[in-house]
């Protein structure tokens, strides 16, 4: 994992200035609330060590410490690596001690957004299906034949519309399509043991 | 017995042998369970020989007996000096299989049994990690789907959106005194700028954000590290000259590339070309070079009056363009006619336009000549003034010589005087500069001198530098794949925790060693013993010997005289020889016991390889291939 010089710069910010555990609490608190929240809200500086800070330092403190978050959540780091990585830039125990409390505490949630954020395919979410029988048509006057309409309901996660895919089958193709699906089945299974 | 059968169920399992877990002895063995790890070890130790044989056993008796001969001939050829046949594998005693799985584990080659023990590289470990994630999710139940979202975070319709970046603001350290920092920058910064976290609406194209800007940098940072020290240092500049120099090539160059657009251009069609220009002119304007804009000015004089010609044609159109407007046309006729009469007068004011450019380039012609003759002149004017004033120069000297005439005699010796005088003054002067002249001499040799050691110091430095940079670089680089190896071997260590564990293995061993040297100790000890029960029978005998000679002799002296000792004598010698035959009726009957015991071993050994069950088995074989060979040959008749 690599840090850019901004990043590392907010870093160095927070120990030179320094933060106080409660205040980095504080600080951690936002970038949180900014990072996993859907709706953040702008921030209210209730710590007065906050509030007292100059204000380019705090929000380089800000940007520093939100570039580590997500690198760190990005490469599932360890809390025991993310504090020798503190170390480096000279966080104190206690510190250290309240930063990787937060971190892994909204781990789940920051790894859950990160995922939500990579392109994906539909997700079928349900299937519905209808045996039709059809005694004649436009064309013919007697065609007798069994057809199901099968229908897939699936999400995507870009529109929140969910899209339906339906096509109509004979229960030949049916029992082929069933049988693909056996056997996708049947291979993963495969995959599992070995 | 059981610790051997459990080494070598281990070793099978490592070789791939598919080996149910409630499986401990190699009793329990089947013949299909002993083909196949005899096959699976013949592949560990000679791919080329095991890879010809079936791991599984064919059906038809024939196939069975080809297959048996076939792995047990492969036995052979490994070394193998026990009895193997098909047998062995079909029907074979746990003594058998035994000894031939012992054989085969201990051929097993060192490296097989440690990748089977710990798969290699990172490959297998994400292998086995993707099992285990498909395993996981196979295990989960089944959840109605309008469930999932609740249970299965991974599946959650997320906030996805699409990646799209901002560039965000992020204030310098204003601690730090080597950036430079503007007061209103500072200001800026301050007061008005907001948090990183609300430059941005959207948690995703915050988080993008963030993400790009940190790969950006480092991608930038590295991209720097390798220019500067593959180019950077060699050419002896700090890194700003550097930067500088760098920026004034990569401006040339795009200059250079825009020059040669604008020619190009000049074959462009004349729309084209305006078009063009005016954004070329516009980029090369930025550039702010002279030389640029001169050019482009020659280059766009033509195309300024071919931008106001096709100006001028929409401006009057837009000028005609209300007049049809104005009358109410009733009819196509009128409106075909004032059409008619539009195109005319189209084409006339075409005409003039033309006949005006024709008389704007042919005065702009007798301009450009006027121009040169007014050059022409103003230069031929120069010239005669220069060559004025040196004349008058001239005149002036020769008033001067003219004046001095008169005193002819005097002026002369003035005038050697005067030369006199300065040549011992530029004597004087170069006397003083030679004095003068030599230390300075010197001291620029020893600047150089200086220059040059410096120099050499400082080569020294950059190749020293660029050594401990490519050292680092190294360094670096083994580090990372150092600790990649360590969470890599962590993680296969934690796996292979729960096996069998290395110090019970180890700890039997030394036990079993102190075992045999126990043993080993007392059969000493029971040697010594026979040696002294050896010793003493053999000291018993020689005793007897020299006893009976001494009785023998005294007795056969008496004989001669007395018939009592006669008898005596008589007696001795038959005792003497009863004796002898009861000693070796004795070692006989040791003999036979130990054949006895010989035998019964072999009894026994036969017994546990079943022989005779063996044999009926093997007739019955027999019968079957007679049956199925008198099938195939009434099968071949009847065909």
């Amino acid at each position: 994992m690599e840090l850019a010089s901004t990043v590392r710069a907010g870093l160095s910010a927070c120990t030179a200035t320094p933060l106080s555990p409660s205040a980095l609490h504080d600080l951690l608190r936002i970038c949180f609330s900014a990072l996993c929240a859907r709706h953040p809200h702008e921030p209210e500086f209730d710590s007065e060590e906050l509030s007292s800070l100059n204000g380019a330092t705090l929000k380089l403190c800000h940007f520093g410490l939100m570039g580590l978050i997500l690198e760190a959540a990005r490469h599932a780091m360890e809390p025991t690596e993310l504090g020798e990585l503190l170390d480096e830039y000279k966080f104190s125990m206690e510190c250290k001690r309240v930063f990787t409390s937060a971190y892994q505490m909204h781990f789940e949630k920051l790894s859950d957004v990160l995922r939500a954020l990579s392109p994906s395919s539909p997700v079928l979410t349900d299937v519905s299906w209808r045996l039709g029988y059809s005694i004649r048509n436009n064309f013919l006057h007697r065609v007798d034949q069994l057809n199901y309409e099968i229908m897939f309901h699936s999400e995507n996660m870009m529109s929140p519309s969910s899209k339906d895919v339906s096509f109509s089958c004979s229960p030949e193709q049916l029992q082929d399509l069933i049988a693909k699906l056996k056997d996708a089945m049947k291979s993963i299974e495969k995959a599992g043991q070995a | 017995m059981e610790e051997l059968d459990g080494i070598i169920i281990h070793s099978l399992r490592q070789c791939g042998v598919d080996i149910a877990d409630e499986v401990n002895s190699l009793r329990e063995f089947t013949a299909e369970l002993t083909v196949e790890g005899v096959v699976r070890c013949l592949r560990s130790i000679d791919p080329a020989l095991g890879n010809a044989i079936a791991t599984t056993l064919p059906p038809g008796m024939s196939a069975r007996f080809r297959a048996g001969t076939r792995l047990a001939q492969a036995c052979q050829d490994l070394g193998y000096t026990r009895e193997v046949g098909y047998h062995t594998f079909l029907y074979g005693s746990e003594v058998e299989t035994r000894n031939l799985l012992m054989f085969l584990v201990e051929r097993l080659p060192r490296e097989t049994m440690d990748s089977g023990s710990r798969p290699a590289g990172k490959l297998a470990v994400l292998q086995a990690s993707i099992a285990a994630r498909i395993r996981e999710e196979l295990s989960a139940p089944w959840v109605p789907p309008f469930c999932r979202p609740l249970l299965n975070s991974w599946q959650r319709p997320g906030l996805a959106c699409p990646f799209r970046t901002v560039p965000l603001s992020v204030p310098g350290d204003i601690t730090d005194p080597m950036v430079h920092i503007t007061p209103e920058e500072r200001r800026y910064w301050e007061g008005h700028l907001k948090l990183a976290a609300f430059q941005v609406t959207g948690v995703g194209s915050l988080i993008m954000s963030i993400l790009q800007r940190n790969a950006n940098e480092v991608a930038t940072a590295a991209a720097w590290e390798t220019e500067w020290s593959t180019q950077g240092l060699p050419s002896h500049l700090s890194a700003d000259e550097f930067r500088e120099r760098k920026k004034e090539g990569l401006q040339k160059r795009v200059f250079e590339q825009m020059r040669l657009a604008v020619s190009k251009a000049n074959q462009m069609t004349a729309q084209q070309q305006t078009l063009v220009n005016e954004d070329l002119q516009q980029i090369l304007q930025s550039f702010g070079t002279e030389s640029g804009s001169e050019e482009l000015l020659k280059g766009s004089r033509f195309t300024h009056t071919e931008k106001l010609v096709f100006q001028k044609e929409p401006d009057k159109q837009e000028r005609q363009l209300p007049r049809p407007s104005e009358p109410v046309i009733t009819s196509k006729e009128e409106q075909q006619a004032a059409e008619k009469l539009r195109e005319e007068e189209v084409a006339e004011l075409r005409q003039k336009l033309d006949e005006l450019t024709m008389k704007a380039e042919s005065l702009k012609e007798d301009s450009k000549c006027l121009q040169a003759g007014i050059a022409q002149v103003s230069q031929e004017f120069g010239e005669s003034e220069e060559q004025l004033t040196e004349q008058r120069e001239v005149a002036r000297v020769r008033q001067r010589t003219l004046s001095l005439l008169p005193d002819a005699g005097n002026s002369i010796a003035k005038l050697h005087a005067m030369v006199e005088g300065s040549v011992q003054r530029i004597a004087n002067l170069s006397g003083q500069w030679e004095g003068h002249r030599a230390p300075l001499l010197q001291k620029i040799r020893e600047l150089r001198q200086l220059q040059l050691n410096q120099e050499e110091k400082l080569a020294w430095k950059m190749t020293h530098l660029r050594e401990v940079r490519d050292k680092r670089r190294r360094i670096a680089v083994e580090v990372q794949a150092k600790e990649e190896l360590q969470r890599q071997l962590i993680s296969e260590y934690d796996e292979t925790a729960q096996d069998v564990s290395r110090s019970a293995y180890t700890q039997r061993i030394l036990e079993i060693v102190g075992n045999i040297k126990k043993q080993k100790e007392e059969i000493g000890k029971i040697l010594s013993d026979t040696r002294d029960v050896q010793k003493e029978i053999n000291g018993l005998s020689g005793k007897l010997e020299r006893t009976f000679a001494v009785a023998e002799d005294l007795i056969f002296k008496d004989a001669k005289t007395d018939e009592t000792a006669r008898k005596v004598y008589k007696h001795l010698a038959a005792l003497h020889e009863n004796c002898g035959q009861l000693i070796d009726t004795i070692e006989d009957t040791g003999a036979v016991m130990r054949e006895i015991r010989d035998l019964e071993e072999q009894m026994e050994a036969e017994r546990g390889r079943e022989a005779v069950t063996n044999l009926e088995k093997i007739a019955g074989d027999f019968r079957a291939i007679r049956q199925e060979n008198s099938l195939l040959t009434s099968q071949l008749k009847d065909s």
